[in-house]
């Protein structure tokens, strides 16, 4: 109950913190405002899953966050600018997948490495840096699946015990689009994510003042 | 009169800490699962059960493909040569070597899709028990763990549709 009543707040909070027009497009003004909505966005259409000891976290990742993201830095910010990059990324889905493991602070490179750790670590290394990419697929339906093109493991070398993916996907459609994640070396069997098509459809959209 | 004082409220406490206890353990929700059609039904399970199945059919083609072509070498029977005989008893050496190997092999992929569909299976009725307020779920094999239990009691169609949705990802 509590939880609940927390979430109903914290969505309230979210949905009202951003300078909104009455088409639902968020106003960035600065670039503070900018780094405010990609922290609150990124909040949100955020879909979890625990199995035992791992825990599964997967944060759509708009459009809008992307380009704001290429922007960062830049002495000029113009609505002309803004849509240009996003342009860049029309038709392409993106997410951020992130791996805990309960109780172990240390890259999952280094998690039950088994009787050869030396070995195993190198081919874990070589798997989540490359082959991965392969386990990733966006099922749209039995006969339609959809690869990840865009695949980076961010390495953290032990300084924090998150793992972060960066996965993209070419596709425009996501009707009963399903994520699905075959994962090797955690031992916890496939990981289904059936995406949310009205949270991802109604994302607020940017306007540059 | 100061005796009744006294008695009155220590007997009324005593009742309420009574009638809490008894609440608390009288209202316990229990109820069991069918462990066995739980697993059998988990769609976790039939996915992995059509993966093994192509893997075991391609370890099984390739086993074939050494036998046939033993059997076609050795139609000659008393012609063969001796390169031929050598080819053959190494292909009978490949067979039994890959057979071993794929024997071993088939067992320790049986056993990692059990782990797997387990550790699923016991996550999701874990979090169907809490989502529903349960305080004991039994998991009922038919060995003999439940003797008896009220049907009513038996939850394993709704734990099973809960648990296939939190497997596809819909919960």
């Amino acid at each position: 109950m509590l939880s609940k009543l927390l979430h109903i707040a914290l969505f309230l909070i979210t949905l009202y913190s951003c300078k909104r027009n009455s088409d639902n497009s968020c106003v960035i003004n600065s670039d503070s405002d900018a780094r405010e909505f990609i922290e609150k966005e990124s909040e949100k259409n955020t879909y979890k899953k625990r199995i035992k000891e791992v825990d599964f976290k997967l944060k759509y990742i708009s459009n809008e966050q992307m380009a704001l993201e290429d922007m960062k830095g830049l002495s000029e910010v113009t609505q002309a600018g803004f849509d240009s990059i996003i342009k860049n990324y029309d038709s392409l889905l993106f997410f951020n997948l992130e791996v805990t493991i309960d109780n172990f602070n240390e890259e999952m490179l280094k998690y039950k490495l088994g009787e050869n750790p030396e070995a195993s670590y190198n081919d874990r290394i070589d798997y989540y840096s490359f082959r991965m990419q392969k386990d990733i697929n966006l099922v749209l339906s039995e006969k339609d699946t959809v690869p990840c093109i865009l695949y980076h493991y961010e390495r953290n070398y032990g300084v924090s015990p998150k793992n972060n993916f960066m996965i993209g996907f070419k596709t425009s459609k996501i009707r009963n689009a399903v994520l699905v994640y075959d994962n090797k070396f955690l031992n916890t069997g496939t990981v289904k994510f059936a995406l949310n098509e009205q949270e991802i459809l109604n994302h607020p959209k940017i306007k540059i003042n | 009169m100061n005796y009744k004082k006294i008695v009155v409220p220590v007997l009324l406490l005593v009742l309420i800490a009574f009638s809490i206890f008894w609440s608390m353990h009288a209202s316990k929700k229990i109820a069991y699962v069918n462990t066995t059609s739980l697993y059998d039904g988990f769609k976790l399970k039939k996915e992995l059960e059509d993966k093994y199945k192509k893997v075991q059919l391609a370890r099984q083609n390739l086993l074939d493909s050494i036998k046939f072509k033993i059997q076609y070498i050795s139609i000659k029977g008393n012609a063969l040569t001796e390169p031929e005989k050598n080819m053959i008893g190494e292909l009978q050496r490949s067979y039994l070597y890959k057979e071993k190997e794929f024997a071993s092999e088939n067992e320790g992929t049986a056993q990692q899709y059990s782990e797997q569909i387990w550790k699923q299976i016991n996550q999701y009725v874990n979090d169907y028990g809490k989502e529903y307020y349960y305080d004991v779920i039994f998991g009922a094999t038919g060995q003999g763990n439940i003797m008896y239990a009220k049907e009513q009691d038996d939850i394993t169609k709704n734990v099973s549709e809960y648990i296939n949705n939190k497997y596809s990802g819909v919960k």
